[in-house]
């Protein structure tokens, strides 16, 4: 081939049809290595050579993508840069445009949540139907963290303020590091077989992706999920979610708000209980009163003196025992509905229907209706009413039966 | 932490709510209602026995046995 019959480019000809190569072909690519030489322009833009152990590569990270990078970038980071290649004209330097950078680890860690996220996702174990209701008044809290961390100090706090009336199980365990993972899944299966816990407080206060990852792990997935008692998670800042506050039955954004979550406020559980009891002693001694009532209507039904005088004594014992009932309310009331329910059996006993249905009859004299109480008054009578269960009749006196 | 035979706070007050409403309803006899009454009196002394206890308690877990019952340490805090 002869050089002589091609065309000649000037620099900036050759560099800007090179640039466009580059670009057209590599609009998209991410890119691993160490930092080198990094130099933090005043203008806000990164500068710096991307290495691995045989060759390197410009990199530039423009300001604004230079304030999404969330980690002290460094020489000697491990980094991930996303982003697209071209070829700085002026140099004929071809370099990496980032716009993005992440720390090597993290990417990766990231990349293992998205992939567990989704299986887990797919597996179920996040679904709504699963997922236990809180107990309203739980009297034993399991509390599964760190003993040392600022998060059981909000925990017990929280509880001692709002619930004070509860126990508290710790199952102390650590946090983070490679053993984690492993005592949680023993406390949350402890907490599990526990017979008297009503509900599991998971949490820890804020940390790195690293810090949390004991909480992404599968084994503690599975450990809430499988949990009989219902778990609420509470792990990192709000804006950091594990994947193990999405199995979890509640989630709560900090330690103090789980301890919210899973215990009620005393006062108002205290005030409820009693006025229920208020409702219950004013619903008897209405019920008492209205009783009361138709036993007037009762005696008003019957003009029958002599029984009429022990209907009165009866409700007098009736008044009675409503006045104990309502002084001594709650300290004599077994003697107290032994008093009333005496009085309601005698007074069955007295109902005059009842009395006459037995086969007793009631005289009285026919012209004045007083009641003929012996033979000489029925004598004396002549013509007498009898009165039955069921009705009247009248009746002559003929003769006196020794 | 609850016995066996001891009815929870859970259950209880569950109970007394069901007695009030029940007994307002005022479908009972006399005698019906006072049994009511005098459990669910009972039940509000029992939960307001519960709820008095005025100081946390706090265990350290130590073991679970196979029957469920929970081996404890006291943590002093």
């Amino acid at each position: 081939m002869s050089f002589g019959e091609l065309a000649i480019f000037s620099v900036t000809e050759v560099n800007a049809l090179v640039r466009e190569i580059v670009e057209e072909n590599f609009d998209a690519v991410s890119v691993t290595g160490e930092v080198s030489n990094f130099k933090r322009h005043s203008s806000g833009h990164l500068y710096f050579t991307l290495k691995d152990e045989t060759a390197q590569l410009r990199t530039a990270c423009f300001r604004s993508s230079a304030r999404g990078v969330k980690f002290d970038i460094q020489d000697g980071s491990q980094v991930v840069a996303h982003g697209r290649l071209t070829l700085y004209e002026p140099y004929g330097q071809y370099q990496l445009v980032a716009e993005q950078i992440e720390e090597a680890g993290q990417g990766e860690l990231e990349r293992r949540f998205r992939l567990l996220l989704a299986r887990l996702s797919e597996e179920g174990l996040f679904d709504d139907d699963h997922k236990l209701p809180l107990p309203r008044f739980p009297l034993t809290i399991g509390v599964i963290t760190s003993p040392t961390g600022a998060a059981v100090r909000d925990v017990i706090s929280t509880l001692q303020r709002r619930w004070p009336c509860s126990t508290v199980l710790l199952a102390p365990v650590r946090v983070q590091g490679e053993m984690a993972a492993g005592e949680i899944v023993g406390a949350l299966d402890s907490m599990s077989r526990a017979r008297d816990v009503d509900v599991v407080i998971l949490t820890r206060g804020g940390g790195s992706i690293e810090d949390l990852w004991a909480f992404n792990e599968e084994a503690v997935a599975r450990a809430i999920y499988g949990c009989r008692v219902p778990v609420i998670s509470a792990v990192g800042h709000e804006t950091d979610v594990t994947i193990a506050d999405h199995v979890a039955d509640f989630r709560a954004a900090t330690p103090t708000a789980a301890a919210e979550l899973a215990a009620p406020v005393l006062d108002d559980v205290m005030a409820s209980v009693q006025l229920s009891s208020e409702r219950l002693e004013r619903h008897i001694t209405m019920q008492v009163r209205l009783q009361h009532h138709r036993l007037g209507e009762l005696i008003g039904s019957y003009a029958l003196g002599k029984v009429r005088g022990r209907i009165e004594q009866t409700m007098q014992s009736v008044d009675y025992a409503m006045e104990r009932m309502n002084v001594h309310l709650e300290k004599h009331l077994s003697a107290r509905r032994a008093r009333v329910d005496k009085s309601m059996a005698s007074l069955g006993a007295l109902d005059p229907r009842s009395i006459l249905s037995r086969g007793y009859a009631i005289c009285a004299e026919s012209a004045t209706g007083t009641i003929v109480r012996d033979a000489e008054a029925a004598m004396r009578a002549q013509m007498m009413h009898i009165s039955f269960h069921d009705g009247g009749v009248n009746a002559e006196v003929k003769e006196r039966i020794e | 932490m609850t016995t066996k035979k001891e009815k929870g706070l859970e259950e209880s007050i569950a109970r007394l709510e069901a007695i009030v409403s029940d007994l307002e309803k005022g479908e009972h006899t006399l005698e019906e209602s006072l049994l009511r009454f005098e459990e669910g009196l009972a039940l509000g002394k029992h939960c307001r026995d519960i709820l008095d206890k005025a100081e946390l308690r706090i265990k350290r877990l130590v073991a679970v046995d196979d029957d469920g019952s929970v081996k404890t340490e006291e943590v002093e805090e």
